[in-house]
């Protein structure tokens, strides 16, 4: 319910990123600052997404690294897996928004495949019972489940105002960019109702609970531990999340420092990420533990206020605009 | 613990800054050579056992004193 409701609710937010980007053609969102902000301000609010930006890829790098030594390689230290994915990931943003975004449709495609997969061989252990009782909660669960799925899936989607004008077909771009967001979640919804089908009470229980409603798969010996399957399209889903994430820092930091190009950036920013990510979280408890108290709130301040405030600030800005040019035109005739 | 990242901070110092000198890219490499001793002193924090704060950490416990949390 909480991801329905979020999703709904996420589509005014994402409008707003649409139109900030729709009336600021061919720049990104430390452009948009600066244009809106003047070079002061704008250059504090491009500094507080940037720390934004680097704890996102710091904590993406760090879920990718955990769910690959959970699942693939346990023997291996997990700082050696993050260093080999971030190089991999800066490789890739070294040669621009085409090369990270490149294999996206495949990474999306093979998800799909997978998850439909995952329903169909688990079908015999999904039972609707599981789903009740129905609305027994108290409504502050509901707001806080809500604002937090509105958050740390959804709300991150503002990171996209970074690839917004690499985009070829602008016209094409408020469709795609909803379109898009909505397919996503509604593949994110299917998941949690298969995870709650096939777990139940126990959904809670676990750290990755879709890993753990694929190890329950029932198929025969030859297709047996299917589950590497499944963790395998969740590497290749956040491994390309962070290789956005990661081209929206590299891009944010040459921009606020006005570098002629980022491309000898994405290197040494990884590793820096590799060392960043070790201390922003100790570890999975105190991982889970911000994200259902401060994030929401954190988070929200970098996905709603401030693009709120940027797009009341542009359109006072333009009124105030509006209003001189009627005043010099009555003065002209 | 720290040596794979001391190798590929010595690969880099090795195959980029001298590539950022010849393209005569200063201002890059002033920010380059930042990031990299500020990388380099903290890789050596770590692999001393020194533990780093989280400004994540730090401005949650802000959000928290303020009322912001759930």
């Amino acid at each position: 319910m909480a991801y329905t409701a979020g999703m709904i609710l996420s589509i005014p937010v994402l409008c707003l990123y649409v139109y900030l980007a729709k009336q600021h053609p061919n720049k990104n969102l430390f452009q948009i600052n600066r244009s809106v902000f003047g070079p002061v301000l704008g250059f504090i609010i491009s500094a507080l997404y940037l720390w934004f930006f680097m704890t996102l890829s710091a904590l993406t790098l760090t879920h990718v690294a955990r769910l690959i030594n959970l699942t693939l390689l346990p023997e291996t230290p997990m700082s050696f897996t993050k260093l080999i994915l971030v190089l991999v990931a800066a490789w890739s943003v070294k040669y621009g928004p085409e090369s990270v975004t490149r294999y996206g449709a495949a990474v999306v495609y093979t998800s799909i495949l997978i998850n439909v997969a995952g329903i169909v061989f688990t079908f015999n252990r999904l039972s609707i019972s599981h789903f009740l009782p129905l609305f027994d909660a108290p409504p502050a669960n509901y707001i806080q489940g809500i604002h937090t799925t509105m958050t740390i899936p959804y709300g991150e989607t503002v990171i996209f105002l970074m690839l917004m004008p690499a985009v070829n077909e602008q016209r094409k771009l408020a469709k795609s960019f909803i379109f898009g967001f909505i397919a996503g979640a509604l593949l994110l919804i299917l998941n949690v109702l298969h995870d709650v089908a096939t777990l139940g009470c126990l959904t809670g229980w676990f750290v990755m609970p879709s890993l753990e409603s694929f190890r329950l798969l029932s198929g025969s010996q030859s297709i047996g531990r299917i589950d590497i399957l499944f963790a395998t399209g969740l590497v290749m889903q956040i491994f390309f999340r962070l290789s956005i994430v990661l081209y929206a820092s590299t891009l944010g930091l040459a921009q606020l420092l006005n570098l002629e190009n980022y491309n000898t950036l994405p290197f040494i920013l990884g590793v820096f990420l590799v060392i960043y990510s070790s201390s922003v979280v100790t570890d999975v408890i105190q991982h889970l533990g911000t994200a259902s108290s401060f994030v929401p709130w954190l988070w929200s301040f970098f996905q709603h206020f401030l693009p709120a405030m940027t797009a009341v600030v542009y359109l006072i800005q333009k009124a105030i605009k509006k209003k001189k040019g009627i005043q010099l035109g009555v003065m002209q005739t | 613990m720290m040596l794979h990242v001391f190798i590929v901070l010595a690969i880099l110092l090795i195959f980029e800054v001298p590539q950022l000198i010849k393209s005569r890219q200063y201002k890059s490499l002033v920010i380059y050579s930042v990031i990299y001793v500020i990388t380099f002193t903290l890789a050596v924090c770590i692999d001393m056992g020194v533990k780093l704060p989280s400004s994540f950490i730090l401005l949650g416990e802000l959000f928290k004193k303020i009322g912001l949390t759930y």
